[in-house]
């Protein structure tokens, strides 16, 4: 293979490489739930013993954000955890997002970004490590089951189950195969047929 | 030599007419194995036809490898590596639609295929009353299509699969065509040209719809070649495939004929006697004279015991279904022939490339025979569209479209410029024609129709200005399907169980709920009733009232591009309901899709 060949498929791979990447995340299919009724809802609150978790059938493969309803939130407070259990109990995801970033009486976005498997159900653990000479408390509102998501289940309060589930919404995102594919034909399009003159062996020929 | 090649020849294109025919009859006795007992002596003659057919295959295939004329034609793959290119590309750039389910006219079509299939009994009578839907002649379509029906009912993938082959064939005969009628030429400017037509929006973009005005182009196409291949026992075949494939098949094919014959008229070289010689001995000529007579005669018993043919009668507007000039109906369909989906470029390569023809004075060396058959399908067929008064579907035009295009590249191909520049200008058209196969991107189709904000994009409505813009008339490219692709995702996001109204601005057009399931185990819309299968319970939004709910839950899916103001709908709808949550749906490039979860709330007029 001439190294003018070798030059173009690596351009090939590398605009496919990146196509991928734009349409499997940045540019799939998106759906999202958004709360609209706020009245129906109770508050539980979060300290450093406490925690609180929900139970969450996840119908897509990918989850983007997790939007939650807090109050109390003050910025020098220490941040919000959220940690992701599989069927099995091992924890799949775990991060800390700043009190700073978050809204109080509004849903805020926690970006979550990992891939799961679809049709199984995972525990979203939410915690607080609390400054103990602090006295604020995160509050997380929950709603009455039957008022909330299809895909959630159940909720528990420090290991206890409650009548109530978290008031959260998901955005789900799916690959869009189409758009990577059409992105790649013409990417491989343009390389064949946009070459230059040099390259034209057959009409020389 | 010769002889045992041209005999061999033969064989060949009957043994492949043969195979098609047994394929459809093998498969339809592998889809009613259960039943072998009733259909004993079809499936003895099956087996045997199949047995025939293997040996036959068999004893040509070593002739082949006997014959030393096949030595001199080995193919290289070097040599043949654009077609692969142009194979490979038409594959994939359609195969991204696997998943797609058939929609409106094409749910219709597909269903009235589930149930031809389903009732197929082996006897003529119910073939040519079930492989006839809409009273459409479409026995030839549907017959290959039921091939890939039978072996994997309501699964819709049976049709793509053979709809994918019948479509590599067409690309195929669509090269073989152009490396006939081009001018200069090399392989990557045919490459480049197939590429053209492969990606036209309506051509490829539609490609998982199931319609007839499909099959009138892949036969339309195999026609061409083989007549260009003097293979007449196939192009027989094609032929009436062709004309069993919707009516406009068969204007299709008087057009083709028409062309020829006018071509063999008005050659100014040859004299009166030669002409009528000419015109005589031409195959597709002799055939179309055969095919008229026998269409003719068949079509008087037909209608002598009482048959009906397709005439969509409308109290509404007594113009539907007759020849008239109605200037906007004119003037829509013209858009669509010359504007719609990037058609204008064609055009203006083509008037470029006629004006650089004639400055130049140069002469044009190809098939013009076969080019007269071409420009007649393409007059007939443009005669009969803007004249003949029925909907506005641009899914009517896609042998239209394929034709502007092939002609265009023809015209193109005698430019005097150099092939690297010409690759470059079809390589172009290409890549603009694949994006609007699945977004709507054309600024001049955007200007001339009637355009809708889906709040990521355009779509656009080639309805005329009288008729309402949904269904149909949104498909002209891929991008309809976002409705699908956005309702399989809210009702797996809400867990749809059967139990809860789907409230939709119109069910019928939108989701055709009396064909089509969801799936709870793979959670997909499917034609495919089963165990896990529960009905799609859609109300209509636009008639939503105080009887509309049938159960304590609902989804109201709303999508912008059906202009109608959402706050309305919505006060109507919180007049029954209690909205527990909303949703969005968002698909790049395509569309927005909004959904509200609710609970019933009763009757308020009660």
């Amino acid at each position: 293979m001439k190294n003018s060949s070798k030059y173009i498929c690596l351009a090939i791979v590398l605009f496919i490489v990146a196509s991928a990447f734009f349409c499997f995340l940045v540019g799939g299919n998106s759906i999202r739930q958004e709360y609209t009724n706020y009245e129906k809802y109770t508050i539980y609150n979060i300290d450093s013993s406490n925690v609180i978790e929900q139970e969450i059938y996840v119908p897509f493969s990918y989850i983007e954000s997790i939007s939650v309803f807090c109050v109390n939130v003050f910025p020098e407070m220490q941040g919000l955890k959220l940690e992701i259990v599989d069927e099995k109990g091992k924890t799949i995801f775990s991060r800390e997002y700043e009190a700073k970033n978050m809204v109080t009486g509004y849903f805020s976005e926690l970006p979550v970004r990992k891939k799961l498997e679809r049709g199984h159900t995972y525990k979203f653990r939410f915690s607080h490590e609390a400054d103990p000479a602090g006295e604020e408390v995160w509050g997380i509102m929950t709603s009455s089951p039957e008022k909330n998501l299809s895909t959630i289940r159940k909720c528990w309060y420090n290991g206890e189950e409650i009548p109530y589930n978290l008031a959260l919404s998901m955005e789900y995102k799916e690959p869009s195969y189409a758009n990577f594919v059409i992105i790649s034909a013409i990417i491989v399009l343009a390389f064949c047929f946009w070459k230059s003159d040099d390259y034209n062996f057959e009409e020389r020929q | 030599m010769k002889k045992a090649y041209a005999k061999r020849e033969i064989w060949t294109q009957a043994w492949i007419v043969g195979t098609i025919v047994l394929l459809f009859f093998t498969s339809a006795c592998i889809d009613k194995r259960q039943e072998w007992q009733i259909y004993s002596h079809i499936f003895a003659l099956t087996i045997l036809g199949d047995i025939v057919c293997i040996t036959g295959w068999l004893v040509l295939w070593v002739s082949k490898f006997k014959s030393k004329i096949d030595d001199s034609k080995k193919i290289y793959w070097k040599e043949k590596r654009w077609l692969l290119f142009v194979l490979t590309y038409s594959f994939i750039i359609r195969v991204v639609q696997i998943g797609n389910i058939p929609k409106w006219d094409g749910a219709f079509y597909y269903n009235a295929l589930i149930n031809a299939c389903n009732n197929f009994d082996f006897s003529f009578q119910q073939y040519f009353s079930g492989f006839m839907p809409a009273l459409h002649p479409m026995w030839g379509y549907f017959s290959i299509l039921a091939i890939g029906e039978f072996l994997a009912t309501g699964k819709v993938i049976g049709i793509f699969v053979i709809n994918m082959l019948l479509t590599l064939l067409a690309v195929y005969c669509i090269f073989k065509i152009l490396e006939r009628m081009c001018g200069k030429k090399n392989q990557r400017f045919l490459a480049a040209a197939t590429c053209l037509v492969s990606s036209l929006p309506v051509f490829a973009g539609t490609f998982s719809n199931c319609n007839p005005d499909m099959g009138a182009v892949f036969f339309a196409i195999y026609f061409f070649y083989c007549y260009l291949k003097k293979k007449y026992i196939l192009m027989s075949f094609s032929a009436i495939l062709l004309i069993t494939s919707k009516e406009t098949g068969i204007l299709t094919y008087a057009g083709i004929s028409i062309g020829i014959f006018l071509w063999e008229c008005l050659k100014k070289e040859d004299t009166l006697k030669k002409k009528i010689s000419n015109i005589v001995k031409d195959p597709a000529i002799i055939l179309a004279v055969i095919l008229g007579i026998i269409a003719i005669f068949a079509l008087f018993v037909y209608l002598l015991y009482g048959g009906h043919i397709w005439s969509m009668k409308s109290e509404s507007d007594a113009n539907m279904s007759t020849f008239k000039f109605i200037p906007s109906f004119f003037g829509n369909n013209i858009k669509q022939f010359f504007i719609l989906n990037f058609n204008w470029l064609l055009c203006a390569l083509s008037v470029y490339s006629l004006f650089h023809i004639y400055r130049n004075r140069i002469k044009i060396k190809t098939e013009k025979s076969l080019l007269g058959g071409m420009i007649g399908a393409y007059v007939l067929l443009i005669l009969f569209f803007s004249l003949y008064i029925t909907y506005s579907l641009s899914r009517y035009h896609i042998l239209l479209d394929v034709l502007t295009a092939m002609l265009t590249i023809i015209l193109f191909s005698f430019v005097e410029k150099t092939l690297n520049w010409k690759c470059k200008v079809l390589s172009l058209l290409s890549g603009f024609m694949l994006i609007q196969s699945y977004f709507t991107i054309d600024p001049m189709s955007v200007m001339f129709f009637e355009n809708y904000d889906t709040e990521n994009g355009m779509i656009l409505s080639t309805a005329s200005p009288n008729e309402a813009p949904s269904g149909d008339y949104t498909l002209y490219n891929h991008q309809y399907t976002n409705i699908d692709v956005a309702a399989n995702m809210i009702l797996k996001e809400i867990g749809y169980d059967g139990n809860m109204d789907i409230i939709m601005y119109d069910w019928y057009r939108d989701l055709r709920s009396d064909y089509i399931f969801w799936d709870t185990k793979r959670n997909e819309l499917t034609f495919c009733q089963n165990l896990d299968t529960v009905p799609v319970n859609v109300v209509e939004g636009g008639m939503l009232d105080v009887n509309a709910a049938q159960h304590n839950q609902a989804v109201y899916i709303y999508y912008p591009q059906i202009d109608d103001s959402i706050d309305t709908w919505l006060e109507c709808l919180e007049e029954f309901y209690d909205i527990r949550y909303t949703g969005e749906v968002n698909i790049p490039g395509g569309g927005k899709v909004y959904y509200w979860m609710c609970d019933y709330t009763g009757n308020p007029y009660a």
